[in-house]
């Protein structure tokens, strides 16, 4: 197998899951009992939690909570932060490239709570329009969620300006979805409100996720219980998780910093390989981040090209599984101006520190093999 | 449980003149074996077939044989000597058990050396529970317990509870059809009308990657191990069908694709099925669904086959079908959304009325008879069985 959809998932590092395992089997305790065992859990639990903050450079003012996924880390912004301050004001900012599990919680937070919503265009690059970001703004806004690096395309987002031209308005807190973002590109973690992330996109477990906030933030939880995670959060921690979401984070971070080089010549090496392919079209630019590549096919159907490489052993991803009932098109890359044909038909590669140059030169050969052998049917 | 049987009515086979044996032996058999983990005993008669069960587990042997073919129901019977006051006491033990005040008696005879016509049997019966049953009465018309009772030569058998079977015929009795198995609703409802006719089905499914998806097989599987449910095993080959499909994309305008298409999938259902020994085809078509299933459509597409194809749910409508298939529980599976070699074509204006001279003008311009003869030499066979 040639497994080129880090973005959708890796595998969990043996650093990761052994330490799963270890904490699973000989920690098993619940962090909130008070015996010994318990403690000896809850130490873990802590260790795990003040161990990510100080590899991300933001002890000192934020607190962190697990969550079970980005998704849920995502809901717990996107909804606790307006119920806490809708005092303050009813408008919230975000970007038209954002994952599904920012949109479609502000649109909850619109429809059903009464909530504004207004929706950053994004540039042909696939970032955001500062500009127009910058004309959005307001008082009353008092929320905005805009993601470090987008999942289709590896835009970066220009992170730094938008908490500069958010900083200005007090009453407005600033969310990152760093998902794709986190161990992959180098950040100021110090400049956000809040971000989210997902372990198990950096090589921890499924099922785990993190927010890091501004320990001034307030929130009304989503989830309320035995008001474990500072009451933010309740349910039993996972400790096993939390603690290989930890050691996985140490992994990935020591490996960025090794590998940087080498990623970037291996997405330099894509392109010029994609560049020869006269019925393609490269999605992202070389400013972006070096793991995600995203191309859209000009004459072929993309569901049908990822079918083949699948069968071929080859694991790269489009926008969705296909589907009889009408084909779904990108709406990332509808937001950046594309084609009808390239919304409808992308591609996207995105490799890790243990992928090989002969595995893209295989992917490539039987890319070029697959679009010059299947029938545009 | 003791006592206690369950009776197998017979279905249409009752009809079935000196074929009678062969039938009951068939539908002993399927029976044998749809319930060998219940560790039931069972007896074969003329009349019926018995099964005696060893455990307490009637809910679960009642549900398995309401899914086999050739059984038009099912009743819960007690035995009982052949004597007259023990068939009074059972008579009355299992009105009193059920708390019955008013019933019917309905007494057949099939021993005639029996003292007493089923009518003086009814009355002694009826007479002796109302002396005994507090304020019971006798209802004819609808009565809270009807006990049937059926005097054999060897015994009584009495029973107040009747479970519908599936009708139809054993399988395996009427013969082996090939079917053309998409994965979408209707070919397994076709599936099932087919084997509740005691006909065994094995499947065909035509498969185009990479335009379709691998997924698709794990589709099929999970179909087909719902209508094991029917037919405890059932073979399914898939027919490479990419390069054939890609031929006709090439060849054929479009509006005559999907015809041709048929025309390529019938052709190859007839070998496979004359390999296969199959005396038919079959497919889920229903007159006038789609393009492809008008009579004109059905008239040309058949027209490349000397086989019968037959065709169950040709007069359905399409919400009885979705019924069917809700109801074998095959509805759910059938509606995830996959691409297959029926649903990648999709012509703006398929022809509805197509013209046969035109189809072979354009199957002229390839040859698609070595590509149907590497397509049926490169099946790829999967079985599919219940576990138990």
């Amino acid at each position: 197998m040639i497994y080129l959809d880090y973005c959708a998932t890796s595998a969990p590092f043996e650093s990761a899951l052994e330490a799963y395992t270890n904490v699973n089997k000989f920690h098993f305790g619940n962090p909130s009992s008070l015996h010994f065992y318990g403690y000896e859990s809850k130490k873990l639990l802590e260790e795990a939690r003040t161990g990510i903050l100080s590899l991300l450079n933001v002890s000192k003012e934020d607190n962190l909570i697990f969550t079970s996924s980005a998704t849920e880390a995502n809901n717990l912004v996107l909804k606790g932060i307006p119920f806490k301050y809708k005092n303050r004001g009813n408008r919230i900012i975000t970007s038209k490239g954002e994952h599904p599990s920012i949109l479609n919680p502000l649109l909850q937070m619109k429809d059903l709570f009464g909530f504004k919503v207004d929706y950053v265009p994004l540039k042909e690059d696939g970032e955001i329009d500062l500009d127009a970001f910058s004309s959005l703004m307001g008082d009353d806004v008092i929320l905005v969620s805009i993601m470090g690096v987008n999942n289709e395309t590896g835009a970066i987002n220009p992170l730094s300006s938008i908490s500069r031209i958010a900083k200005k308005y007090p009453k407005c807190f600033f969310h990152s979805d760093l998902t794709q973002a986190i161990g992959k590109i180098d950040l100021d973690y110090s400049m956000f409100d809040m971000f989210s992330f997902s372990s198990h996109k950096i090589g921890g477990v499924k099922g785990s996720g993190c927010l890091v906030y501004k320990k001034k933030v307030q929130f009304v939880s989503l989830l309320s219980g035995g008001e474990q995670e500072y009451g933010l959060r309740s349910g039993t921690n996972d400790v096993a998780s939390s603690y290989a979401t930890y050691v996985a984070l140490k992994t990935t971070m020591s490996l960025l910093k090794e590998k940087k080089g080498h990623i970037v010549e291996l997405r330099d090496y894509l392109y010029s390989k994609l560049e020869e392919i006269p019925s393609i079209s490269i999605n992202s630019t070389k400013r972006g981040s070096p793991f995600v590549t995203s191309i859209s096919l000009e004459k072929n159907k993309a569901s049908v090209i990822v079918e083949g490489l699948s069968n071929k052993g080859i694991c790269v991803s489009s926008v969705s599984a296909c589907s009889s009932k009408g084909e779904p098109a990108s709406y990332v890359l509808e937001a950046m101006g594309k084609t009808s044909k390239q919304a409808h038909n992308p591609i996207r590669i995105s490799i890790s520190f243990s992928t090989t140059k002969e595995e893209l030169d295989t992917f490539i050969l039987e890319l070029t093999a697959l679009l010059k052998e299947t029938k545009n049917i | 449980m003791n006592d206690s049987y369950l009776m197998v009515h017979y279905g249409e086979l009752s009809t079935k003149g000196d074929n009678r044996k062969l039938f009951i032996r068939c539908l002993h058999q399927n029976i044998r074996r749809a319930l060998k983990k219940y560790e039931v005993e069972t007896k074969s008669t003329r009349d019926h077939i018995y099964i005696y069960l060893v455990k307490d587990n009637l809910d679960e042997v009642v549900s398995r044989l309401q899914d086999i073919s050739g059984i038009q129901k099912i009743s819960l019977v007690e035995k009982s000597p052949l004597e007259l006051d023990k068939l009074k006491e059972k008579a009355l033990e299992m009105i009193k058990r059920e708390n019955i005040k008013t019933f019917k008696v309905d007494s057949h005879k099939s021993e005639r050396a029996f003292a007493l016509s089923s009518y003086e049997l009814n009355c002694t019966i009826g007479d002796y529970i109302l002396d005994n049953v507090n304020g019971s009465k006798v209802d004819l018309h609808n009565p809270e317990g009807k006990l049937k009772i059926l005097i054999t030569d060897e015994a009584a058998y009495l029973s107040l509870h009747n479970y519908p079977g599936l009708g139809g015929y054993p399988l395996g009795m009427n013969g082996k059809v090939t079917l053309m198995l998409s994965g979408g609703i209707d070919s397994p409802v076709a599936a099932y009308s087919l084997i509740r006719r005691g006909i065994k089905v094995e499947c065909l499914h035509f498969a185009s990657p990479p335009y379709t998806s691998a997924s698709v097989i794990d589709k099929l599987q999970d179909i087909l191990k719902e209508l094991n449910e029917f037919q405890m095993d059932i073979k399914l080959q898939i027919v490479p069908f990419t390069k054939l499909q890609e031929e006709i994309y090439e060849c054929v305008p479009e509006p005559y694709c999907i015809t041709i298409m048929r025309r390529m999938m019938v052709r190859i259902a007839t070998e496979v099925a004359k390999r296969n020994k199959s005396l038919a085809i079959a497919t889920g078509e229903s007159i006038g669904q789609v393009a492809s299933q008008t009579l004109e459509s059905v008239q040309v597409i058949n027209e490349v086959t000397n086989f019968p194809i037959l065709r169950p749910l040709a007069t359905m409508d399409k919400l009885s079908i979705i019924d069917i298939s809700k109801k074998i529980n095959t509805y759910e599976i059938s509606i995830r959304p996959y691409e297959d070699c029926c649903t990648i074509f999709k012509p703006r204006r398929p022809k509805t009325k197509p013209r046969l001279d035109e189809c072979k003008k354009y199957e002229e311009k390839f040859d698609y008879a070595s590509l149907i003869e590497e397509a049926v030499d490169n099946l790829e066979t999967i079985y599919i069985a219940s576990e138990d």
